[in-house]
This record gives C-alpha cells, structure tokens and sequence, in this order.
C-alpha cells in the first residue's frame, strides 16, 4: 500500500512522520505518517475516539496546554521540525490557524476580532493598515458586506454561523500558511454549513486546509484527500473520489457504508 | 462483507432491491425457456402466456428504477453499496430486454411451416440452453456479488456467438437446398439473432456484476492481462 | 382511567399543592423575619442617631465633650486604612488567584498552597491582629495605631478572600476562550491579560466588595495594633496614629455619659452609610464590566 506521503508528488507544506501523541501511557495516536500540501483540502475522517482531533492539534502543538500530552516523531512545517527545542510555539501559531467545533469569538468588537492577532504579532505598523487588514480579511471570509457597518457591535451578538466566519477571518487575518478546522460546522444549521464549505473551496489553494469532520458527506464534498483514522492509525489514505466509491480496506469500506459497530 | 448496515433499514431497502431483479430475471429465464418451446412444438398458447408476462416484466423494471432511486436519495449510499444501487438500475433496463426478445421468439412460433422434418429446428434450442444459463448464472452472481462466476459468465458468450456461426451457415445453405422453407427459415434465422443477443445482454449484466462487486472494471482488467 | 385511580390522583395533587402552599408561607415568613430585624435595627439606629448628626459632628474629631465630639477623625481614618487595604489586598490577591490558576503546576506544593489560602479565608480576625502586633508592630514601633499597620494587617485578613473569588471567577471562564486566544498566537500571560481577567473581573470585584466589607467593619485586629487610644486630630499621613469608625464606635459606646448615646448612633449611621457607598462604587464597576461579555 502506498504510504500517505507517497501518494502526491506535490511539495508538502505540513510533513509528519511516525508521529505518536501520548497522554501519559496512553497511545493515542500510533506511528503516523501524512503529508498536507496547499493544493488539496484534507479531509481526516473516522469514529469517535480515533484520535483524529488529537492529531490534528498536534499540528499547531495545542495539545502542549494538556497536561501529560507528549508528541513523539516529527513534524515538518516548510521543512522545519515544529517540535524542536526552541520553536516558538507563539509563532508557529499565527503559522497554523486553527477554527473550532463550537464558534468562539472573542467577546470584543468585530472589528477588534479580527485586529487582535495582527496587533500582537506587529503585522501593521498604523491604524489604516491594519483597518486594511480587518477589510480583507473579512472580505476573504465572505463576511464584509453583512459586518461592515458595524464593525463596532460585539462578536458574539452574531448568529452562529456568522460567529464561525468571523473566527475564520480572524484566523487569517495573521496570514496562517496552515488552516486547521476541528469539525466546524457540526453546531451550525445546513445553510451556515453550506456557506462554510463554500468557503472553504474558495479558500483552498491559499491555505493548506485540514478539516476534521464526523460527517462523511461533508468530507466527500469538501476535500481532494481523505485520510480514515481508526484506533490511532491511519488505516486508509488516498483521493476522496476513490475512498468513497471504491475503498481498499475492509475497515474503511465498513465505516463509510455504514456498517461499523 | 457479511456485516449488515447499522441502520436495518437501509439493508431492508438493498434486499428488496435484489428481490425485484431476482424476480424480473426469473420471469425472462421462464420467458426464454417457455418461447423456444412454444418454438420448437408450436404451443401457440405457451407463446400467447409468454408475450403477455412481458407486461410484468415491464412493470417490475419501473418498480426497480423507483426504489433505487428512493434508496440512493434517502440513505446516501457510498462505495459498495452505491455501485449495486447503479449496477441494480442498468440490470433492470437489460432484464427487460432480454425479456423482449423471449417475447419476439415466441410472436416467431406460429410462422414456421411443417416442423416436422425442419433440421435446423434441432439447434436452436441447444444454442437457447447455453443463453438460458448464462441469464440464471449471472443472476445467481449478482445476488451473491459473485465476481468470479460473473467473470465465468462472460465467457460462456464465446460458446453462443459459435453456436449462432454454425446456425447462420447452417440455415443459409438449408435454404438454398429447399428454397420453399426460406420464409420460415428467416424468421429462425431472427430467432437465432434473438438468442445471441440474449448471449451478448447476460454478458453486460455480468461485467455491471462485476463491476459492483469489485469496483473495477472487466473490460479493464482484460486489456491488462491481455496487453 | 377509572374513578379510583382519577381520586387518587386528586389527593396526591391536593396534597402537593399543599406541601407547595407551606413551602412558600414558610419562605415568606423567613424573608418577612429578616426584614423585620433589619428595619428594627435601623429604626432604632436611625431614631437614636439622627438627632446627633449634624455638620459639626461631622466635621469634628473625638473630644471629651459629647456635644463636641465629631466622626471625621475616624472617618478619614477608615478612608484611609482602607485604601491601604485595597492597595496591598488586591494586586496581591489577583495576581495569586492567576499564578494558582493558570500558570502553577499541578503537584503536591500547589495543593499544600490551595488548602492554605481557603483556610486562612476562616481564620478569626483578631488572629491577624495578634500577627500584626507581633510582625509589624515590632518593625516599626513607632507607627502604631497608623492606618498603614491598621491596612497592612486587614489586607492579610482580605487577601484570601479575594484569591478565592478570583480563582472561582478564573476558573468560570470558559475554556473555549483560552483555546481561541492561544490558537491565534497569544502567549500564555496574553491570554490571561487579554482575554481572561476582564472575563473574570466581575467575580472578582464581587469577592472584592465581600472582603473590603468584612475589613471595614472589623474592630478587634485594630484594637490589637493599637487603634484604641484617644485621637483628638484627624490623621494627616498614613504614618500618623488614627482611629478607625468600628473602633471609635466602640469606645464612645463604652462611655458613661449619656451624651455619648446619640453620638454612637450617629457614627453607625455614618458607617453604614460608607459602607453602602463602597458596596454601590463597587457594584457599579462590576455592571460596567458585565457588559461587555
């Protein structure tokens, strides 16, 4: 079979290899290997429990706020181990955005949203870059015209799917490389969710995209690549196209026709 | 794969899909069998009850179309499960026209003369046999996702095409010797057509046969072991 | 449903009808008696005490004449105790309650700290006063019954109260907002800065108010740093000795003249009356924060 990373000539812009999360004795992420690249949205699918979220976190070193978590087996951003003594996990954040499950604006303005994370990295020098910032980053994430007048109202007064937008724009108002997604649509309605894969196809190519989700019509939809995470591992890689319409693995073809458990 | 979907449903509807072909493709088997014998005797009756179950076959055909349509629509099938869905469809439409053909066979029974003494009468029915089989094997095939049998069915159609070889030249050269039988021989020469092409319908319904079950396609792996 | 079963389950209706009626007569009564002592005791106080407020008492310091004697010395002098108070309370408690909550390990050492700190939440008061005679006291000899020490000794006292609240307050906020912090590039004390005190701000003015109370209206560790001599100037620097409003009140209701008894009143009036004046600059800032959730 081949490997994961085998699979695309592409240059990856997120290499990992034989990466396995701990927390404490417990394995759970067992001697994976993947790489993500800009050209295609990777979809991470499996049950619950198969340490896809975990994994996905290890990207952007979240699981440091766990404690007892331990990451072994490297990972490469642009070639550099992101788990080497001295990475500043600070900047390697505004490298690797990251969305959640649940819409977590902060509880300031739109606009101070969106501006937080290019102030306290110093990516703009004075207010009018940095409104330029706001506008584009907005723009990108296809919320401008429903906020621009009011910029000034608070970020949670937003309906949900407009609160997952907003934590979008704020993602990439940093200028990420990596765009991480733990499953971001699964608290909104089928029209937000819409909107949001509508984005992220349009996002696609700008970003490398990771997307974690439980729903396996929204991975057929959304991504090129299709990793099926079973206790840890990842028992099946390949073109989504293909994973759902002819998977190699008797375990993967049990879980997408839904015969699993 | 003997697992059954978590959502019994869902295996409730692909059941009763496979029911409808099952029963659609016996009616043709029956339908094929019961022409040539109508053929062979000149049972206009058994040919009468053959052309009328072609109504059924018809109708089970739409009902087929109607609930794989609503299975595909209502359980977002992946893989497997889609490709029998699909595969279930196509098979209908071939069933169906396997069943017409039985039909023709037996609109052929009542126009040939002094069966009797007709030598070339004594083929066909050989030749209708192997057509026959091929139908109920390749029904067998898809019921059990039998690739291998599937794969064995296609190349029973070699034996058919031979078959209708030997009955072409056959009937050509019985008709210029007894010019008086060339109407009848006509029409069992369309008879002959008929079956072949019974032969050549079997052999698509095993390559979407295999094609459902494996996920790849026969031609496919033909070219490759051929080339 | 036959008959039977329809009275059963009428009876069982009247009677939780019944047990709900008790309940709130007996909720009622309970609130009815609590109001009542509260208006008694104002009553009283206010009856007894208006007649001996007016602008000279106001304005005047102790004195041994009762027609003479003035609130201001020990008012000014529980302003300032108080700031001190505040000042050394607050910083302190914030920053612990944030160390303990987000940055300290989790081991041994924490806990022991964690138990600590809840326990001195109940320590008696006079407690702190024995240590503030002990400590302070022989540090600097010469500032006794200063409003300094008298602080010193209630931001002790104040101090866990605080932690406590704010490790609560820190501890409701939710966990999604340190998440959204960090994952956009925030350091850990931006986070805590940024994002989590001014969630956590309100529950922490809360204990704030509590503790801040609590100080106002102690007497006894301040009696034990000295607080109980007779002052007749107010206090001109933190430094200089003071009394404080509970002090002064004691002492002045430990009098034999009878004039005295107007006056007593008239200071409880003055200390509820600062006292509500705190608890309202208080809870107006909590509100203001609240509303930027």
């Amino acid at each position: 079979m081949t490997k994961p990373h085998e699979l695309d000539p592409v240059t990856p812009r997120l290499a990992a290899r034989d990466v396995s999360v701990f927390y404490g004795d417990k394995r759970a992420i067992d001697n994976v290997s993947i790489d993500i690249a800009d050209e295609y949205v990777t979809a991470f699918i499996g049950p619950s429990g198969c340490g896809k979220s975990t994994f996905l976190r290890s990207f952007n070193r979240m699981n440091d706020t766990i404690a007892g978590a331990r990451v072994e087996g490297s990972i490469a951003l642009d070639g550099e181990d992101i788990y080497k003594s001295g990475m500043d996990v600070v900047q390697l954040r505004a490298r690797v955005g990251m969305v959640f499950q649940k819409p977590n604006p902060f509880p300031k303005t739109i606009y101070e949203n969106v501006a937080y994370g290019p102030r306290i990295h110093g990516l703009s020098s004075n207010k009018a870059e940095l409104d330029e910032v706001v506008e584009r980053s907005l723009q990108r994430a296809g919320l401008w015209d429903e906020v621009k007048d009011r910029l000034s109202d608070s970020g949670t007064a937003l309906s949900g799917g407009q609160q997952q937008r907003l934590c979008i724009a704020r993602a990439i108002a940093v200028d990420p490389e990596v765009i991480l997604m733990d499953e971001p649509c699964s608290a909104l309605d089928p029209i937000a969710t819409a909107k949001i894969e509508e984005l992220i196809s349009e996002l696609r190519g700008k970003y490398a995209i990771v997307i974690v989700t439980h729903s396996m019509q929204q991975a057929a939809r959304v991504s090129q690549r299709t990793a099926f995470f079973h206790l840890g591992k990842i028992v099946e890689y390949g073109k989504t196209s293909e994973i759902f319409t002819n998977p190699r693995e008797e375990r993967t073809k049990d879980y997408i026709t839904g015969r699993y458990g | 794969m003997a697992q059954e979907h978590t959502v019994k449903a869902f295996d409730e509807d692909i059941t009763k899909v496979r029911g409808l072909i099952a029963e659609m493709g016996g009616l043709a088997e029956v339908s094929l069998r019961e022409a040539m014998e109508a053929l062979v005797k000149g049972n206009l009756d058994l040919a009468a009850s053959v052309i009328a179950r072609d109504k059924k076959i018809d109708a089970l055909e739409a009902e087929v179309d109607r609930l794989a349509v609503r299975t595909i629509a209502l359980r977002a099938p992946m893989a497997v499960d889609l490709r029998e869905l699909i595969a279930a469809i196509k098979i209908a439409g071939v069933i169906e026209r396997i069943g017409d053909y039985a039909k023709n066979i037996a609109k052929s029974a009542d126009k040939i003369e002094g069966r009797k003494r007709f030598e070339p009468l004594t083929l066909i029915p050989a030749m209708a046999d192997i057509a026959a089989g091929m139908v109920h094997d390749v029904l067998t095939a898809f019921a059990a996702r039998d690739a291998a049998l599937a794969h064995q069915v296609v190349e029973r159609d070699e034996q058919v095409d031979a078959f209708y070889e030997s009955l072409f030249r056959n009937l050509v050269s019985y008709m210029i010797e007894n010019p008086s039988t060339i109407s009848s021989c006509a029409q069992l020469l369309f008879v002959a057509r008929n079956i072949e092409r019974i032969g050549d319908h079997a052999t698509n319904v095993a390559e979407m046969v295999y094609y459902a079950a494996t996920g790849t396609h026969l031609t496919d792996r033909e070219d490759r072991l051929g080339a | 449903m036959n008959s039977t079963h329809q009275q059963r389950i009428a009876a069982r209706l009247a009677s939780r009808h019944g047990a709900e009626r008790r309940f709130r007569a007996l909720g009622f009564f309970s609130v009815a008696l609590s109001a009542l002592v509260l208006g008694f005791l104002l009553f009283t106080i206010l009856r007894n005490g208006i007649p001996g407020l007016d602008w000279g008492f106001l304005t005047a310091s102790d004195a041994t004449d009762p027609a003479k004697v003035g609130i201001w010395g020990a008012l000014k002098g529980s302003m300032m105790t108080m700031v001190v108070t505040l000042a050394l309370a607050f910083p302190v408690g914030v920053f612990a309650a944030v160390y303990l909550e987000e940055f300290a390990p989790k081991n041994r050492w924490t806990e022991l700290i964690e138990v600590s700190i809840n326990n001195l939440a109940a320590v008696p008061s006079i407690i702190f006063g024995l240590l503030g005679l002990a400590v302070f006291l022989a540090l600097f000899p010469n500032w006794r019954s200063a409003p300094l020490i008298g602080g010193m000794t209630l931001a002790l006292m104040t101090m866990p109260v605080i932690v406590i609240s704010g490790r609560n307050a820190i501890k409701a906020v939710p966990p999604s907002i340190r998440d959204a912090a960090l994952a956009i590039g925030a350091s850990p004390v931006q986070t805590v800065f940024h994002h989590v005190l001014p969630l956590a701000l309100p529950g922490i003015l809360t204990g704030t108010i509590i503790g801040m109370a609590r100080a106002l209206g102690e007497t006894a560790p301040l009696l034990m740093i000295g607080m109980k001599a007779f002052v007749a100037t107010p206090p001109e620097g933190f430094t200089s000795p003071s009394s404080v409003l509970p002090v002064q009140i004691f002492l002045w209701s430990d009098e034999i003249d009878r004039g005295f008894v107007e006056r007593t009143s008239a200071a409880i009036i003055v200390l509820l009356a600062f006292l509500l004046v705190m608890n309202g600059v208080a809870i107006y800032l909590r509100n203001r924060f609240e509303n930027r959730w």
